[in-house]
C-alpha cells in the first residue's frame, strides 16, 4: 500500500509537475486554435513523449488532453467558433455573454465548470476502474472478443451518419492494422513486397496522417487569413469589473447544473465512441429543460457555459475508464494515449492493475495534479491566451504541419513512417471529404489485433467446440446485446430515412 | 457530390474483391497451424465489398443534390502537398537538415497562403532551427 500512495504521490513530483503544467499549456493554446483539438494535439506530441519515464510521458499528455477541452471554449465565447467539436454547445450561450461584455465571465465559469468536472470524473475512474479490472481479469478470450466486437458496433454506429459507412470504416482500419507480420508463424502478410511494411503500420503515423495532417491540408483550401482576421471578429471584455468576475458562492449557486453535467459527462465518456460534443449537447439540453428561465438559454445563460463545459471535461477522466480497464479506447484521445502507452512498452488494460498498479497510481497522481494545474495555468493565463486567436492561420498551418512530419519521423528516426503518414494523410484527406468517420478507422484500427488475438484463443481453446464458447453467459449476454442494439440501430435509422423522405 | 461518393463506392467496392481474389491469396503464407492469417483480411475484404455495394445502392437511390467538396484544384494542392511531405526528408538528407527543413517551411507557408517574404524567411529560420535543437539536444534523434 506505501509502495502505491507513493506511486500516486509520484504524480506531484517537480518533474511530473512541470511536464503536465507544459502538457496543460499547450493544450490551452492548441485547443484554442479553431479547427485543432486535443486529439491532434496528442497525436503530435505522442512521439516527443518516448524519453520520458511512463507516468510523466502520459501527464504531459493528459495534461494536453484537459489543456485542450478547456481551450476549446476560448474561440468558442470570443469568435463564435468552437475550438474542437466538443466546444460547440459553448458557443450557444457564451458567445452571446461574450457581446455582452461577460467574455471574461463566462471563460472563468468554462475553466472552473471544467476543473469541476474532470477532478469528479477522476475521483470516479479512481473509484471504479479498479473494481472493474478486477472483473475484466476474469473474462475470458471470448467475452473480450465479443466486448471489442460490441465496442466497434457502439464505434460505428454513434459516431457515423449512417451503420454500414460506419462498420465499413471501421473495417478498413482494421484492415491497415493486419498489415506487417502475422502473430501466428511471423510471415510477412499484405506487404506487397516492401520488407519495411513487415513492422506494420505504427498509430502515430496513421494518427498524425489521418487527424492531424489530413485536417490542416483540408484547412488550407480555404482563404487564408494572414491580416490577422480573427482578432478583427473577438470579441473584447468588458471594462466594468462586475461583467467580469465570478465569485465561488456564485459557481457554487450552480451546482445542480454542475452535478447533473458531470453524471451525463461520466456515462458518455464511459461509453465508447459518443464522444464529449454529444455529452455537452446533451448537458446543455438538460440543463435547458430543467431551468426555470428556458427562454434566457441562447442569449447569454450562465448555466448555458457551464452545463456543456463540465459534461465534456467529465468526458475526458471517464473515457479512460474503458482504456485502462478493458484496453479499449472509448474517444481519439484516448486512442492516442494508447500510442503513447506503447511507445513505454505497456499495453493498457486490466493487466496494467495486475503487473503495474504503481504506474497506474501514478497516472492517478497526474490526473489530480493536471486538473489543479489547470486551475491555475487556465485563471492566470486566462487574458494572455486569447492574443493565440490573433495568430493568423497562415503562420501557423504551416509549422503545425512541420511539426507533424518532424512527429512521425521522431518516433523511429526513419524517413519510411513520413513517407508512411504522408500515405495515411491522403487516405485520411478523402476519408474526411467522403465524411467518413476517421474515429471509427482509428478504433478500428486499434482493435483489429486485439480481435484477431482473442479469436486465435478461442479458436486454441474451443478445440473445435465452438457452440460451447459462444453459450458462455458472458460472451452469449453480449453477443445477443450486440445484435438487440445493432436492430435498434436498424430500426431507427430506417424510420430517419422514411421521415427525410417524406418531407 | 453524388456523382463523387458512387464513384468511391464503387471502388471500393472492386477493392474488396481485387482485395480477396488477388492480394490476400498474393500476400499470405499459411502456417500450417492456428488461426489462418488470411482469416481476418478475408473477413473484412468481404465486410468492406458487402457495405460497399449496400452504400452503392442507397446513393444511387438517394437525391443527394449537394456540391462535391473534391475538385480538380483541390486534387492538384493535394498533389503539390504529397510532393512536399514525401520530398522532404529526402532533401534534407542531401543537402543536409537545416536548409532542407527552411526550404520545405518555405513551400509548406507558400501552400498556406503566406506571401509576405519577412515572414517567409523569418518562420523558415526560426522553425528550422527550433526544429533542429528539439531533434539533436532534447530528444537525441538522429537527424535524416
Amino acid at each position: 500500500m506505501d509502495t502505491l500512495i507513493s506511486a500516486f504521490l509520484g504524480g506531484f513530483s517537480p518533474f511530473a509537475l512541470l511536464y503536465v503544467a507544459i502538457g496543460v499549456f499547450l493544450g490551452i493554446i492548441v485547443g484554442a486554435i479553431p479547427g485543432l483539438g486535443p486529439g491532434m494535439a496528442i497525436a503530435i506530441a505522442t512521439p516527443m513523449t518516448f524519453t520520458m519515464q511512463p507516468v510523466m510521458a502520459i501527464g504531459f499528455l493528459v495534461g494536453i488532453m484537459k489543456g485542450g477541452n478547456y481551450g476549446g471554449s476560448l474561440a468558442s465565447v470570443l469568435l463564435n467558433t468552437p475550438g474542437d467539436a466538443a466546444a460547440v454547445a459553448t458557443t450557444l450561450d457564451g458567445y452571446p455573454m461574450a457581446q455582452q461584455g461577460k467574455g471574461l465571465k463566462a471563460i472563468k465559469m468554462s475553466l472552473f465548470a471544467s476543473v469541476f468536472g474532470d477532478i469528479s470524473t477522476t475521483l470516479l475512474l479512481i473509484l471504479v476502474a479498479g473494481p472493474v479490472a478486477g472483473i475484466a481479469l476474469k473474462l475470458g478470450p471470448s467475452e473480450m472478443g465479443a466486448l471489442v466486437i460490441f465496442a466497434l458496433t457502439i464505434i460505428a454506429a454513434l459516431e457515423s451518419a449512417s451503420l454500414c459507412k460506419g462498420i465499413l470504416a471501421a473495417a478498413l482500419g482494421m484492415l491497415i492494422s493486419t498489415v506487417g507480420l502475422d502473430p501466428v508463424a511471423g510471415n510477412p502478410r499484405l506487404t506487397l513486397g516492401v520488407y519495411q511494411l513487415e513492422g506494420g503500420f505504427r498509430l502515430i503515423a496513421m494518427a498524425i496522417g489521418t487527424l492531424a495532417m489530413a485536417e490542416l491540408i483540408i484547412q488550407s483550401e480555404k482563404e487564408p487569413d494572414a491580416e490577422c482576421g480573427a482578432s478583427a471578429a473577438m470579441v473584447k471584455f468588458s471594462n466594468n469589473p462586475k461583467d467580469s468576475k465570478l465569485s465561488f458562492r456564485e459557481f457554487i449557486s450552480h451546482w445542480k447544473t454542475l452535478l447533473r453535467s458531470t453524471g451525463i459527462g461520466a456515462g458518455i465518456g464511459a461509453l465508447p465512441g459518443i464522444g464529449a460534443a454529444v455529452a455537452g449537447f446533451l448537458a446543455y439540453g438538460t440543463a435547458k429543460n430543467a431551468a426555470e428561465d428556458p427562454d434566457t438559454f441562447g442569449k447569454g445563460n450562465i448555466d448555458g457555459v457551464a452545463a456543456p463545459e463540465c459534461a465534456n471535461s467529465a468526458v475526458v477522466s471517464a473515457s479512460l475508464i474503458p482504456l485502462l480497464t478493458l484496453g479499449i479506447p472509448g474517444s481519439v484521445a484516448a486512442a492516442m494515449l494508447i500510442g503513447a502507452f506503447m511507445l513505454q512498452g505497456v499495453t493498457p488494460g486490466p493487466l496494467m492493475y495486475e503487473n503495474q498498479p504503481e504506474m497506474i497510481y501514478g497516472i492517478y497522481g497526474t490526473l489530480i495534479a493536471g486538473n489543479l494545474l489547470l486551475l491555475l495555468i487556465g485563471f492566470f493565463t486566462m487574458k494572455y491566451m486569447t492574443m493565440v486567436l490573433c495568430v493568423p492561420t497562415v503562420i501557423l498551418m504551416p509549422c503545425i504541419m512541420f511539426v507533424c512530419m518532424l512527429g512521425a519521423y521522431m518516433e523511429t528516426g526513419t524517413v519510411f513512417q513520413v513517407v508512411s503518414m504522408g500515405g495515411l494523410a491522403i487516405f485520411g484527406y478523402f476519408l474526411k471529404k467522403l465524411k467518413f468517420s476517421f474515429v471509427c478507422v482509428i478504433v478500428g484500427f486499434i482493435l483489429g489485433p486485439l480481435l484477431e488475438l482473442y479469436v486465435q484463443q478461442v479458436v486454441i481453446g474451443a478445440d473445435g467446440d465452438y457452440l460451447a464458447v459462444i453459450t458462455r453467459p458472458g460472451t452469449a449476454g453480449i453477443v445477443i446485446f450486440n445484435i438487440v442494439f445493432l436492430v435498434y440501430i436498424a430500426i431507427r435509422n430506417r424510420k430517419r430515412m422514411i421521415q427525410k423522405a417524406r418531407s | 457530390m453524388k456523382k463523387v461518393m458512387t464513384l468511391s463506392y464503387a471502388l471500393l467496392a472492386l477493392f474488396g474483391v481485387v482485395l480477396f481474389f488477388w492480394i490476400i491469396p498474393n500476400n499470405t503464407e499459411e502456417s500450417g497451424y492456428g488461426l489462418s492469417p488470411a482469416l481476418l483480411p478475408n473477413a473484412l475484404a468481404v465486410l468492406i465489398f458487402v457495405t460497399s455495394v449496400i452504400l452503392l445502392f442507397q446513393t444511387i437511390l438517394s437525391n443527394d443534390d449537394r456540391s462535391s467538396s473534391i475538385t480538380w484544384m483541390n486534387m492538384l494542392r493535394l498533389a503539390l502537398y504529397c510532393v512536399i511531405i514525401f520530398g522532404a526528408f529526402p532533401l534534407m538528407s542531401t543537402i543536409g537538415f537545416i536548409p532542407g527543413a527552411a526550404i520545405t517551411i518555405v513551400l509548406l507557408q507558400l501552400m498556406c497562403g503566406q506571401r509576405s517574404i519577412p515572414w517567409l524567411i523569418g518562420v523558415a529560420a526560426c522553425l528550422s532551427a527550433a526544429s533542429y535543437v528539439l531533434l539533436v539536444y532534447v530528444v537525441h534523434v538522429p537527424l535524416p
